[in-house]
C-alpha cells in the first residue's frame, strides 16, 4: 500500500512540475498569439477560445492530486492549531471525508460519460475538439486523488 | 424534511465544519454535496460537481486567475519591487514619516503589476523594516503602516478578488478594475497624510530621511519604467477595449516574462517557482470556487436565499441599515477566514441580497474589496501580520496588530465615504 501511495504521490508532483508549467507556457503564448494577430491583421485565432479554454481545464485538473499531499487547501486554523490530538484527528478525517466525495463524484461522472461522449461526439463549439479526453483526463486525476486521499487515511496530516 | 429547513440545517452544518478546521472546499463540498443528495438523489449530485468542474475550468474568463497569479509571481521574482522603492524613496524619504510613506506608496505602485497583497508585503518587508529600523522609527507604526499599505496592491487592478467576485456575480471585470483605481489611490493618499501628520506632530515616530538632489530624483523615474509599461498594457488594453480582462491576463503575463528577461532578473528556476506557487494558489481557488458554485445552486433549490431576501424586503429596515450590517459581517469573519474563503462562501448569500436593496454590483466589489483589505489585518487572522512577522520577529505580533489599528479606521472611513458618495467609484467604470 505505501508503496501504491509513493508511486501516486511522485507522479501527483511530476504533474504539479512539469505538466503545469507546459500548461501554463501554452496558454499564456496561446493569449498572446492571438492578440497580436488580432492587433496585427486584424483577425485572431477562432480555435484559441476553446484550446484555452480546454488547456485550463488540463491546468487546473494536473494540479488537484499534489494539492492534497501538500495540505494546500485553506483552512480557519486558529480553533484547530489549538485543538486536542482527536479534535484534529476528526476535522482531518471531515476533509478527507470532503476530498474523497468531490474527487468521487466529478471522477465517476467524468469517467462514466465517455461513452456517451464518443457516440455523440461531444466537443467544443467553435472547432472539432473532442471532450472525451479531457473528460478522461479529469476522470483519471479525479481518482488519482480519491486513491492518495484514500490511502493516506492512516498515517495523520501535516499541520499547517 | 422539506427542503428549506435542509438549507438552513446545512448552513449550520458548514459554520461547524468551518470552525473545526476542514478546509474550506472540502467543508463546502460535504454541504453541498449532502444536500444534493437528499434532496435530488446522488446522480445528480455528481453531475452538477462535474458540470461546474467542466464548465469553470474550460472557462476563458478563469484564464485570468493562474495567469494573473503568475504575473505577481513573475514581478516578485523579477525583483522590481526593490526598484520602484529605491525610486519612490528619493521622491517620498524626506517628508515626516517618509520611509513610511514611501512604502505606501511602493505598495500603491507595486499593486499596479500584482493582484496579491502577500506579494507587496513579502517584497517590502524585506527593504522597508530594515531601513525604517536604521532610522530609529516607531516599529508599532513601521509595522501597522506595512501590513496595511500593502493590502491596497488588491484595490489597484489588476486584482485578484476583484477577478474572483466578477467571476462568481458575473460583473463586468473590466469596470470592476476601473472601479478599483480611484479608490486605491485615495486610500494610499489617506494613508501617507495620516503618517506625515502623526509623524510631524511627534518626530520621534518618523525621522526625515536622507535628501536627494532633483537630478537624482528624475534619473530614478527610469526605474519606474517597467511597472509603467506593464500596468499600461494591461490596464490601458482594457480600458481601451483591446483586450478582454481574460486576455489582459495572458499578455499581462507575457508582458511581466519579457521585462523581467530583458532586465537579466529572471532565470529559469526563478520561472518555475514562480509557477509552482502560482500552481498551489490556482487549485485551492479552483476546489473552492467548484464547490461554492454547487452549493449556491443547492441553495436555491432549497429556497433559503430567497426566503432571506423576502425576510429582509419585509422587515422595512432601511438598506443603508442592512448594509451596515453586511459591513459588519465581513469585518467578523475577516478575523476567521481568508480572503478568498471569506469572498466565495459569502456570496451566494450576500450578492443577492445587495443587488435586491438595489446597490450597484461594481460599487459593492470595490467595497468588498476594501473589507477584505481589513480582514488581511485584523487579530487573529491577519495574514499580512503573520507573514511581516516572520519577516521581523524580534517585533511582536501584538505591537503590529495595535500598529495596523489607526489604518484598519481609516480604510473603514473611506468605506462610509465611498458610500455617501458611490461616484468615486463609478465616475470612470461609468465612462468604459
Amino acid at each position: 500500500m505505501a508503496a501504491i501511495r509513493q508511486g501516486l504521490a511522485r507522479i501527483a508532483r511530476g504533474l504539479t512540475r512539469y505538466a503545469a508549467l507546459g500548461l501554463l507556457v501554452a496558454l499564456v503564448l496561446l493569449i498572446v498569439a492571438d492578440v497580436a494577430l488580432r492587433a496585427i491583421i486584424g483577425s485572431g485565432m477562432v480555435w484559441s477560445l476553446d484550446a484555452v479554454g480546454l488547456l485550463l481545464l488540463c491546468f487546473f485538473v494536473v494540479l488537484l492530486p499534489a494539492s492534497w499531499l501538500d495540505d494546500d487547501h485553506v483552512r480557519m486554523d486558529i480553533f484547530y492549531l489549538r485543538a486536542s490530538r482527536p479534535v484534529k484527528r476528526c476535522a482531518d478525517l471531515l476533509a478527507a471525508a470532503g476530498a474523497l466525495v468531490f474527487a468521487g463524484l466529478i471522477g465517476w461522472h467524468a469517467l462514466a460519460g465517455i461513452p456517451y461522449m464518443l457516440r455523440a461526439q461531444v466537443g467544443s463549439s467553435t472547432v472539432s475538439i473532442p471532450h472525451w479526453p479531457f473528460a478522461l483526463l479529469l476522470g483519471l486525476c479525479c481518482l488519482m486523488l480519491f486513491a492518495l486521499v484514500l490511502l493516506g487515511l492512516r498515517s495523520p496530516k501535516k499541520e499547517p | 424534511m422539506d427542503p428549506n429547513t435542509v438549507g438552513y440545517l446545512a448552513f449550520v452544518i458548514l459554520i461547524g465544519l468551518i470552525f473545526l478546521g476542514v478546509p474550506i472546499a472540502w467543508a463546502i463540498t460535504l454541504v453541498a454535496a449532502g444536500g444534493l443528495t437528499y434532496l435530488q438523489g446522488p446522480g445528480q449530485a455528481a453531475a452538477q460537481f462535474y458540470t461546474t468542474a467542466f464548465g469553470a475550468g474550460t472557462e476563458f474568463l478563469f484564464a485570468s486567475i493562474p495567469l494573473f497569479i503568475f504575473m505577481g509571481q513573475i514581478v516578485n521574482q523579477a525583483r522590481i519591487g526593490e526598484d520602484l522603492f529605491d525610486a519612490l524613496h528619493k521622491w517620498f524619504g524626506r517628508l515626516p514619516g517618509g520611509l513610511a510613506i514611501t512604502a505606501v506608496a511602493s505598495c500603491a505602485a507595486f499593486g499596479a503589476v500584482t493582484g496579491v497583497s502577500s506579494a507587496a508585503i513579502g517584497t517590502m518587508g524585506k527593504m522597508v523594516i530594515p531601513e525604517m529600523k536604521r532610522f530609529g522609527y516607531d516599529m508599532r507604526l513601521a509595522c501597522g503602516s506595512l501590513a496595511t499599505a500593502a493590502t491596497i496592491a488588491i484595490m489597484i487592478p489588476p486584482s485578484l478578488l476583484m477577478v474572483l467576485y466578477g467571476l462568481w456575480t458575473e460583473t463586468s471585470i473590466g469596470k470592476l478594475f476601473i472601479g478599483g483605481l480611484v479608490p486605491g489611490i485615495l486610500t494610499a493618499l489617506v494613508f501617507s497624510i495620516y503618517i506625515a501628520i502623526r509623524c510631524t506632530i511627534n518626530p520621534a515616530l518618523g525621522p526625515l530621511g536622507q535628501r536627494y538632489p532633483w537630478s537624482e530624483r528624475f534619473r530614478s523615474l527610469t526605474k519606474l519604467l517597467p511597472i509603467g509599461v506593464i500596468f499600461s498594457v494591461v490596464i490601458g488594453g482594457m480600458y481601451s477595449g483591446a483586450f478582454t480582462p481574460g486576455e489582459a491576463a495572458g499578455v499581462g503575463a507575457g508582458a511581466v516574462v519579457v521585462v523581467g528577461v530583458a532586465m537579466r532578473r529572471l532565470s529559469w528556476r526563478a520561472v518555475v517557482i514562480a509557477i509552482e506557487e502560482t500552481a498551489k494558489l490556482s487549485v485551492m481557488i479552483f476546489a473552492i470556487l467548484v464547490s461554492a458554485s454547487v452549493l449556491s445552486r443547492f441553495l436555491v433549490s432549497t429556497q433559503v436565499t430567497t426566503g432571506v431576501i423576502e425576510w429582509i424586503a419585509a422587515s422595512g429596515y432601511n438598506r443603508y441599515v442592512i448594509f451596515a450590517l453586511i459591513v459588519l459581517l465581513y469585518l467578523v469573519l475577516g478575523c476567521i477566514l481568508d480572503a478568498f474563503g471569506m469572498i466565495l462562501l459569502t456570496l451566494p448569500f450576500v450578492f443577492p441580497i445587495i443587488v435586491n436593496l438595489g446597490f450597484d454590483a461594481v460599487w459593492f466589489g470595490v467595497i468588498l474589496t476594501l473589507l477584505t483589505e481589513i480582514a488581511l489585518v485584523t487579530p487573529p487572522v491577519g495574514i499580512n501580520v503573520y507573514i511581516l512577522s516572520r519577516i521581523v520577529p524580534d517585533v511582536p505580533m501584538q505591537e503590529m496588530f495595535i500598529g495596523a489599528l489607526p489604518f484598519v479606521a481609516l480604510a473603514l472611513g473611506i468605506i462610509v465615504l465611498l458610500t455617501i458618495f458611490p461616484a468615486i467609484v463609478l465616475w470612470l467604470p461609468n465612462r468604459m
